[in-house]
């Protein structure tokens, strides 16, 4: 046998596989969402956003350098059906006009500190709250990192849950109201993921988005097909141990537990750090819980419009993912304790979303060196193809389809077109782009790898004091 | 070159994922045009009904059938919407004629259905007309599993008064916390008069302190004419959460010696019961609770301090006058409570 049928073996077996577990989860998604778009013809929510005796619900706003969007961010939030919310925007040193911004639409006055800081952060200059919009309050803080802001604005909240959202970000009203009911009626709810979409050539009219003009450009097209594709996966993952992220975007967390957890973490990834956080302390303490992701479509972003702002998110998502996994690597050990989550996800996160883009560029590697010495198996090499590109093409397609038979938050035939378009085209290019991106992701890791121990050792203390704490209790 | 399985396997995987593609792009463009066409029907129809309802609102007369009314999920939905918006002797009359004429007979085949969906709308129909014979029902549908289900049926077992729907939806509540708990009490406080003695029945005879604590957390919500005997007794529980009720209780029941209650907490130990006491005492404007409220401004505990401040702020000018005399000088954690309680607080 040549030695290069063991490498088309592995190759396709590992893609095989890959490509299976991403089927099963999607077919999972797919009777989730199902599942939601009966349930929301029966909903009501009329009693609750008339009602006056409901707790508040706390927004947390990280902002650095946002001063083109932060105004319309803040208004999005305050058009709001639910009456009872109080919104943190936490001032991460903003090198721009950010804070001039704020103080000129809002009417900031300066206000004594009224909370406990029981969360170490970068030095707090002032808090403001608005005289206009009393329910505004604004944390100036010096240059530290979006989780330094988010913990600021943690130490600030009063309320059992908070929101994390991107100050680039807005929150459509009828899709707000679909968050509400995890953290309302499921008391085990700890944390609420919600489906992002880009809304990069969006209009929001009357707190409503109109899609109409997207994508705007070549970029945006491919993000678009890219989020409908990983939003709709997730869904499945829910069901088979829980996500190991919740866009960072958009995001829900039970506020005591994130204060006994220690807050965010200083990593790239705070999002899936954080989430899977929870999900290791709460299995090692064997405490009840649920990370609901939510299948409606809750908040639309602005995706980076340039390739080198792409790049960049690109390469922090990634070295975000590999830190994570070091940091809490103890639950890749198969340990019962960690149930599917260990058994399935954590694994899946490893070997599917980290290593893949290795394996991926060793394929290319591998075909090129082959076909160069005149040995490239070419009923392998279709294989490969139609096993890595087909099969992307064909399940975004169907996540395309999804989303029309369910949301149709695209509601033109052009967008449609043209993300379907994106999904054939993505492949050329685009994605070869991403896992050298990927890969660059791995380089940071590596740069950086004497900071993620000393991280490690944190969270590691972080979640064993959280533990003894559950045992005293 | 190539063994024929192989070419037949790569031809196969090949037309399979295009097959799928053109299948799919061909059932998205048939989805659209038929969605558009199903969407402006349902409008169409949606306003027919409620061109109907309305006109019988108006004063002509209900016929023995009406054929458009024979949708009864559409007819269900009309009407909700219609509730939500209308009260008065002519809307009930007219809501009741139509739904025992077209909806009740459903619901009631559906309490049982295998579909959480046709439960839940016997449930929708049931909250909408919610009549003494369907008690059996409605209590079955509150035990549900189907959270929807079970949600939309204790509405129905409060606009019935059901007491032992209420019992039911007070053991959820005892077990639920955080916000799910808030969604069964604000259920309860739309109920009514009857419901509220039916409430307080089950706390003095409950023997169970998650259910009593429950009971609190509604009369807590809103100011009730019934007078409540076991409020002095849970005023001296060892319990923080049924004292924290109990004084919320008071703040708003407001009994003789309510004023040397809130003074006696405002020194407690506990700051979210200082909260409370200091939350409490501001419906006494006099001396002794200017006083001691002026005194607790420089509490430790700045949620103390703030709802200090705020009681001040709501006390009128008597109180305002004290917040304006506090001096940076002097102390300025108090200055600065008392600055942001007159530029901020209402």
């Amino acid at each position: 046998m040549p030695w290069t049928f063991w490498f088309d073996v592995f190759f396709l077996w590992y893609f095989s596989i890959i490509n299976g577990f991403y089927t099963f989860v999607l077919i999972l998604g797919m009777l989730r969402t199902y599942i939601r778009r009966k349930e929301i013809t029966v909903e009501d929510y009329t009693h609750i956003l008339r009602s006056d005796s409901f707790p508040t619900i706390c927004f947390i706003v990280p902002m650095y350098n946002e001063k083109e969007n932060i105004f319309d961010t803040l208004k999005s939030i305050l058009n709001l059906t639910y009456r009872y919310k109080r919104i943190i925007a936490v001032n991460d040193g903003s090198e721009d006009a950010t804070m001039d911004v704020l103080i000129k639409n809002f009417e900031l006055l300066p206000i004594p500190l009224l909370h406990s800081e029981n969360i170490e952060t970068a030095k707090v200059r002032k808090i403001y709250q608005s005289k206009t919009h009393p329910e505004i309050i604004v944390i100036d803080k010096e240059h530290r990192g979006k989780f330094d802001a988010i913990n600021a604005g943690l130490n600030a909240c009063t309320d059992p849950f908070f929101l994390v959202a991107d100050a680039d970000s807005f929150i459509d009203d009828p899709s707000f109201q679909a968050l509400i009911r995890p953290i309302f009626f499921d008391e085990d709810t700890v944390g609420v993921g919600a489906t992002i979409r880009i809304r990069n050539g969006c209009f929001f009219r009357y707190n409503q988005i109109d899609s109409k003009g997207f994508p705007d450009q070549y970029l945006s097209g491919m993000q678009g097909a890219e989020y409908l594709r990983t939003f709709y996966m997730r869904q499945g993952l829910d069901w088979v141990g829980g996500n190991f992220l919740i866009a960072g975007a958009f995001s829900v967390f039970s506020t005591p537990l994130i204060r006994k957890l220690g807050g965010f973490c200083n990593t790239a990834g705070e999002d899936v750090e954080i989430v899977v956080r929870i999900h290791r302390a709460l299995k090692e303490s064997k405490l009840p819980y649920k990370i609901v992701y939510l299948p409606d479509p809750v908040s639309w972003t602005e995706a980076p419009s340039t390739w080198r702002s792409l790049a960049r998110q690109r390469i922090r998502w990634h070295f975000g993912l590999l830190e994570s996994i070091w940091i809490h690597k103890k639950i890749h050990s198969f340990r019962p304790i960690y149930g599917l989550f260990g058994w399935i996800i954590f694994p899946f996160m490893v070997w599917g979303e980290a290593l893949q883009p290795i394996i991926e560029i060793i394929g290319y590697i591998y075909i090129i060196i082959t076909w160069h010495l005149g040995i490239l198996n070419l009923p392998f090499f279709v294989l490969f193809l139609t096993l890595s590109f087909g099969f992307v093409f064909v399940y975004s397609t169907i996540c395309l389809l999804i989303e029309a038979l369910s949301f149709r938050c695209y509601s033109s035939f052009r967008t449609i077109i043209l993300l379907l378009a994106s999904c054939l085209l993505e492949n050329i290019g685009y994605r070869q782009l991403s896992v050298l991106w990927k890969l660059a992701g791995f380089l940071r890791f590596f740069k950086k790898f004497p900071k993620v121990r000393k991280e490690t050792k944190r969270i590691k203390q972080l979640i064993r004091d959280f533990s003894l704490e559950q045992k005293h209790r | 070159m190539f063994e024929l399985k192989t070419i037949l396997l790569l031809f196969y995987f090949l037309s399979l994922e295009v097959t799928a593609l053109f299948t799919m792009l061909f059932y998205l463009i048939y989805l659209r045009v038929i969605f558009s066409i199903k969407t402006k029907i349902q409008i169409k129809r949606e306003n027919q009904v409620s061109k109907k309802i309305a006109s019988h609102l108006q004063g002509s007369k209900l016929p023995a059938h009406e054929g458009l009314f024979s949708d009864s999920q559409l007819l269900l939905l009309v009407l909700e919407s219609f509730n939500h918006r209308l009260k008065g002797e002519e809307w009930e009359k007219l809501k009741y004629k139509l739904v025992s004429q077209y909806l009740l007979k459903v619901a009631r085949k559906r309490v049982s259905s295998f579909s959480w969906r046709r439960r839940n709308f016997a449930a929708r129909v049931f909250a909408l007309l919610p009549l003494q014979k369907d008690e059996r029902s409605i209590l079955s549908l509150l035990n549900d599993s189907v959270f929807l289900v079970k949600s939309t049926a204790s509405l129905a077992a409060v606009r019935l008064s059901s007491e032992e729907g209420i019992h039911q939806i007070l053991k959820y509540m005892a077990s639920a916390y955080g916000y799910s708990r808030c969604f069964y009490r604000d259920i309860l406080l739309q109920g009514s008069l009857q419901t509220f003695t039916l409430i307080q029945n089950i706390a003095s005879h409950t023997k169970d302190p998650s259910i009593h604590l429950a009971c609190l957390d509604v009369f807590s919500g809103q100011t009730t004419p019934i007078s409540l005997p076991f409020l002095l007794k849970d005023l001296q529980s060892k319990d923080p959460q049924i004292l924290l009720a109990a004084l919320k209780i008071l703040s708003r029941t407001l009994l003789k010696n309510a004023k040397a209650i809130f003074l006696s907490f405002l020194k407690d130990p506990r700051e979210e019961i200082r909260v409370e006491a200091a939350a409490g005492l501001k419906a006494f404007v006099d001396t002794s609770s200017l006083k001691a409220l002026e005194k607790s401004l420089a509490d430790p505990s700045w949620k103390v301090r703030l709802q200090v401040a705020r009681s001040l702020k709501e006390m009128g000018k008597k109180g305002e006058a004290i917040l304006r005399r506090q001096n940076i000088k002097k102390n300025q954690t108090t200055y600065e409570i008392a600055k942001y309680a007159l530029d901020f607080l209402v």
